[in-house]
């Protein structure tokens, strides 16, 4: 879906001042550009999951857009009004870093299209996002916050030596996101370790950023907290383009007076979000279900309980392979795994197989194994 | 009945999918006067044999090639007097064989034979396919590739489980048959790993840089990955790209003492011998290690001090040095930024990005596999044990074929004994208990 928008009365009124803005989209050019926006918006590791914007990008080639507009709104720890319904503290914690910096490798080199970051809100490891990119805008109260996580991820070493080591690997990689974007690393520093200042010094437009309190203008003294952003502060200092309330903002601001919206990645996301939630609850149903037959499996009906058991847990199965999301969260809510579960498929599959063969009530069970701790010397 | 038909035509059209797949294939074969072809099935070739002592020629598509090397035997498609047909001819009666049409660009004597490109030839960055390169064999009896270009392997996972040396080895092996003077291009991305694989991997780099030119290309090098890395002759770095963290500890607790001072050495002695400075180095290994350094603004020489005296602050006494690509450009440890192969191919001073084969991809999509495979099945095996004990001999040769197939995710990742002799007493044992049991 497409759909062709103006900018406001009030933006065209100042859009004179558009063309006249170094680094505008030429006015001459009679054709009107294509946006495709990109949203980002729920937890990390569920809502925002590599896995639907692979199709995103897929898409996204096909469109073929003049600029690309990632809308980022993410706050893992905190109540939001727009997660009411979606902030579950039990989704924390499930992003992997690794694989959030494939994704936004991926959109930085398969993607042609001007590239920009719209941060409507961040709190946690989705700020890793945000700062991937150079060109970045945020809306008004927007927040930039949170990447004290990444240190917490290193959390639980003595040795003060295994803990920097870990503190450092984990915050090395959280800077690669950095400087994918093209910031400094001593902002990246002060964000995820509380114990780094930040300051900066400005000569003419050139901001210096330093670890310290030397600087014209200081962000973070507090050797307690990591440093954030609002977006007043963000763009004050910079680090924000400029604050925005909606989409013709943004693309006023990037020098566009009109504009086609392309939709199809904003819906593919969207249903993908309501697809795996949905399925989510699904699953808990199949499992309740899968739960009470396997209770009433005894006497004459215990083949038949066990079987339909196991249909609810194949269906469980289906949906953990169809979405990670569902996996992770069946992992993190039910403890089991994709590989336990199809042990426990495989367990009652062989229950119902020696009942066949009048077996009944052999004692046999479905086990699953643990891992066990590795050997050797680590480094 | 329907669905027998339907399961029948399934399987066979299962067969003949496989049968394709297996035109994927990659052969070698070496003729009488010491010429060689490489190629796959379904290259168009020329070929010149001998059949009953009269010297013969004929254009067609290698259907397969069957047999054990010096005895194989060709079957190529093509015009047999007039028609259609497939022809057999037995390896050691080939006098050449060279990609059909392709004359000029494969040398015209019989030491030239030619291959169709390597499957991981890329496009040229402008979406122009690139020219297919020739593979043929020097009088100096090594392989050689009409186009320069790398032996890529992706490195991932943990290192002595995922990312191991054998990989290492076997790419290297590849690059030898190439002759001296190859680029082998090892893609990093690794949280680090085992001590014990450190060794080996140090003592393979070590000797591999006698001979040829050896590239880490770094998303992820944390640990032993970076110890890993800090061998090569050049390292470039992904954007996203950290390298460092590499203290040994075992437990909970940091190596100390005589045993940090050896590694210390080490790793020093590692970052000297790929041409950087080792006190730079020296930080990644231990917290209290510090580095800074000028940096002349005219020359861009850059001095480094084992202190903060420099301008510019590497690493405190208070850090173990993970490196981005930041720091580690502006201190001369990366040679380079690339976030693509395109980008690697400018640094390495290549026209393109060409891969000479695919080996080193499928030398790690192979272990990847194993590895995967190996995740899957032992938990399986346990459970299948406890459900079906009457099993257990089966399922326990099945492990100890595990031992041999995928060792370290066995001892390092579930904790399995290192030793399987006891797994073998114990098949043993169970056979005299049923032996006892039948008599």
């Amino acid at each position: 879906m497409s759909l062709k928008k103006s900018i406001s009365m009030a933006g065209i009124a100042i859009a004179g001042f558009a063309v006249s803005l170094p680094g505008v989209a030429n006015a001459s050019d009679n054709r009107v550009p294509v946006v495709y926006v990109v949203p980002m918006s729920g937890q990390m590791g569920t809502d925002i999951h590599p896995s639907i914007y692979d199709k995103v990008i897929e898409d996204a080639l096909k469109v073929n857009p003049d600029v690309i507009v990632y809308q980022l709104k993410s706050a893992d720890i905190d109540n939001n009004f727009y997660l009411a319904g979606n902030d579950d503290r039990r989704e924390f914690g499930m992003a992997k870093i690794g694989e959030y910096r494939d994704l936004a490798r991926a959109l930085h080199q398969k993607l042609d299209a001007r590239q920009v970051m719209w941060v409507e809100d961040s709190v946690g490891l989705g700020s890793l996002l945000a700062l991937s990119w150079p060109e970045m805008y945020m809306s008004d109260g927007a927040r930039l916050w949170g990447l004290a996580r990444v240190s917490m991820m290193a959390a639980g070493w003595s040795d003060p030596d295994v803990a920097s080591k870990m503190l450092n690997a984990w915050v090395g990689m959280g800077n690669g996101f950095l400087q994918l974007g093209g910031h400094p690393l001593e902002i990246g520093w002060a964000m995820m370790r509380p114990e780094y200042a930040l300051s900066a010094s400005f000569k003419g437009r050139k901001v210096t950023w330093t670890n310290d309190t030397a600087g014209q203008w200081v962000v973070d003294s507090n050797d307690e907290r990591v440093a954030n952003f609002s977006a007043s502060l963000a763009e004050d200092m910079g680090l924000s383009e400029g604050t925005v309330e909606n989409l013709d903002d943004l693309m006023f601001l990037l020098g566009y007076r009109e504009y086609d919206e392309v939709e199809s990645g904003k819906d593919m996301v969207k249903k993908y979000v309501e697809d795996w939630r949905r399925t989510f609850d699904r699953c808990k149903s199949w499992y309740a279900d899968a739960q009470q037959k396997l209770g009433w499996a005894s006497g004459d009906d215990a083949i038949r309980y066990l079987g339909a058991a196991k249909t609810d847990l194949e269906k469980i199965l289906r949906a953990c392979k169809q979405y990670p999301a569902v996996a992770a969260r069946w992992q993190q809510d039910y403890g089991m795994s994709i590989l336990q579960l199809e042990l426990q498929i495989e367990g009652i599959k062989d229950q119902i197989g020696d009942m066949r063969r009048g077996n009944r009530g052999s004692g046999r069970r479905g086990g699953n194994s643990g891992r066990g701790g590795g050997g050797g010397r680590g480094l | 009945m329907q669905i027998r038909i339907a399961t029948i035509l399934a399987l066979l059209i299962g067969l003949l999918a496989g049968g394709n797949t297996a035109s994927a294939d990659q052969y070698e074969l070496t003729f009488s006067n010491g010429s060689s072809w490489r190629g796959d099935d379904g290259a168009l070739v020329d070929v010149v044999y001998n059949e009953q002592g009269i010297e013969q020629s004929m254009t067609g598509v290698i259907k397969k090639i069957d047999g054990r090397p010096g005895f194989q035997i060709v079957f190529i498609r093509g015009q047999i007097a007039g028609r259609e047909a497939t022809k057999g001819i037995f390896a050691p009666d080939i006098v050449s064989m060279k990609a059909a049409g392709d004359a000029k660009d494969s040398v015209a004597t019989a030491k030239t034979p030619v291959t169709k490109p390597a499957d991981a030839d890329r496009k040229r960055p402008g979406g122009q396919p690139s020219k297919p390169a020739v593979t043929t064999t020097g009088e100096d009896g090594y392989l050689k590739s009409s186009k320069p270009g790398v032996f890529f392997m992706p490195w991932e996972g943990p290192v002595g489980i995922e990312a191991r040396h054998d990989e290492i080895k076997a790419i290297i092996e590849e690059a030898d048959k190439y002759g001296p003077g190859q680029i082998i291009v090892l893609q990093i991305n690794s949280p680090g790993g085992l001590v014990i694989e450190g060794d080996k991997i140090h003592e393979t780099l070590k000797d591999v840089k006698k001979r040829h030119r050896v590239v880490a290309w770094v998303k992820e090098a944390i640990s032993a990955a970076a110890f890993a890395s800090l061998h090569c002759d050049e390292i470039y770095f992904m954007q996203v790209g950290a390298m460092g963290s590499a203290v040994m500890f075992a437990g909970q607790t940091a190596i100390s003492g005589d045993e940090l001072n050896a590694w210390l050495e080490k790793f020093s002695e590692v970052a000297e011998i790929g041409g950087r400075d080792p006190i730079i180095a020296r930080c990644m290994v231990t917290r209290t290690a510090m580095a800074s350094y000028d940096k002349d603004s005219e020359t861009g020489k850059v001095t480094i001090y084992p202190d903060m005296r420099g301008e510019f602050d590497i690493s405190d006494d208070k850090n173990v040095l993970t490196l981005n690509v930041d720091n580690a450009m502006d201190c001369g440890y990366a040679d380079g930024v690339a976030n693509t192969t395109d980008e690697l191919a400018v640094l390495l001073d290549l026209p393109e990005w060409h891969e000479v084969n695919d080996s080193g991809r499928k030398i790690h999509e192979r272990w990847q596999r194993n590895v995967k495979q190996c995740r899957e099945r032992i938990p399986r095996l346990n459970a299948e044990m406890q459900r079906n004990p009457e099993k257990a001999i089966t399922l326990l040769k099945e492990l100890l074929g595990w031992y041999n197939r995928c060792y370290p995710v066995l001892v390092y990742e579930m904790g399995l004994p290192p030793d399987p002799d006891p797994l073998r007493r114990q098949i043993e044992e169970l056979r005299r208990q049923r032996a006892r049991q039948r008599n």
